[in-house]
């Protein structure tokens, strides 16, 4: 069991220990709540003060905002065990803010590639995982549109400010994310692609 | 101490299921490494 869940465990057992009226079900609705956020916040918190210590925080408040935009409807490969996550996520969001400030794109090669990626989405999105599949075809498709809303709104941001670094660190971030959606990559991390439509096919996974 | 352990407790529940309920539309997690969502969250048509 990784750390986040472990603690999570604990606060559970607490709170249920505390309220005793509440359901197995919810109990484990909570327990997943609290290891979402601790999973999340630490990493984010030593990612943010590393930005401040670097001097790139807006470059990289910039990749973070188009990475995550478009991660949240798209969703895309997670990495399996805690240790690798940390890394893995320093690595995918000052990768994209240094590409996009060290690269200065052109209009055509940003064309290219929103292009590509607007086909990945069309294609791919969204890509679910094992832990948290995305079992509903309603779901899907409003996370699909979502998905696609959000590629045209990121291209439009793009081509407003091109010329300049945020326009090649969207570029960067739309394209690192497309990447994280593509079935090879899921093939490479070790993960499953389209769990959720597993599920919804056939019963199970 | 005790006084507050309930309504502490009842407060940590209430933003855990909101994060928890949030987590099944859309992915806010990010960072990349997701925990196992429980089966009651999964929603289905």
């Amino acid at each position: 069991m990784e750390f986040p869940e472990r603690i999570s465990g604990k606060i559970t057992k607490a709170i249920a220990a505390e309220l005793k009226d509440l359901s197995e079900e919810k109990l484990a609705e909570i327990d997943y709540g609290i290891a979402a956020f601790i999973a999340n916040s630490y990493k984010m918190v030593f990612i943010f003060i590393l930005a401040m210590l670097l001097n790139i925080f807006q470059y990289f408040l910039i990749a973070f905002v188009s990475f995550g935009a478009l991660r949240t409807f798209a969703s895309g490969v997670h990495a399996k065990r805690e240790w690798t996550c940390l890394p893995t996520s320093a690595l995918v969001f000052f990768g994209i803010t240094y590409l996009g400030m060290i690269s200065k794109l052109n209009i055509y090669i940003i064309t290219f590639i929103f292009i590509l990626c607007f086909g990945a989405m069309l294609r791919y999105a969204p890509a679910d995982t094992e832990e948290r599949p995305i079992v509903s075809r309603k779901l899907r498709k409003k996370l699909k549109i979502l998905s696609v809303i959000t590629i045209l709104v990121l291209y439009a941001i793009a081509m407003y400010s091109l010329g300049t670094k945020a326009s090649s660190i969207i570029t960067f971030a739309v394209l690192f994310e497309s990447v994280l959606i593509l079935p090879v990559t899921y093939r490479l991390a070790g993960s499953m692609y389209g769990a959720g439509m597993k599920i919804s096919n056939n019963g199970e996974v | 101490m005790k006084r507050f352990l309930k309504p502490l407790m009842i407060l940590i529940s209430t933003l855990a299921l909101l994060i928890a309920s949030t987590s099944t539309t859309a992915c806010y997690m990010w960072s990349l490494r997701e925990p196992k969502m429980p089966e009651s969250l999964i929603k289905r048509d």
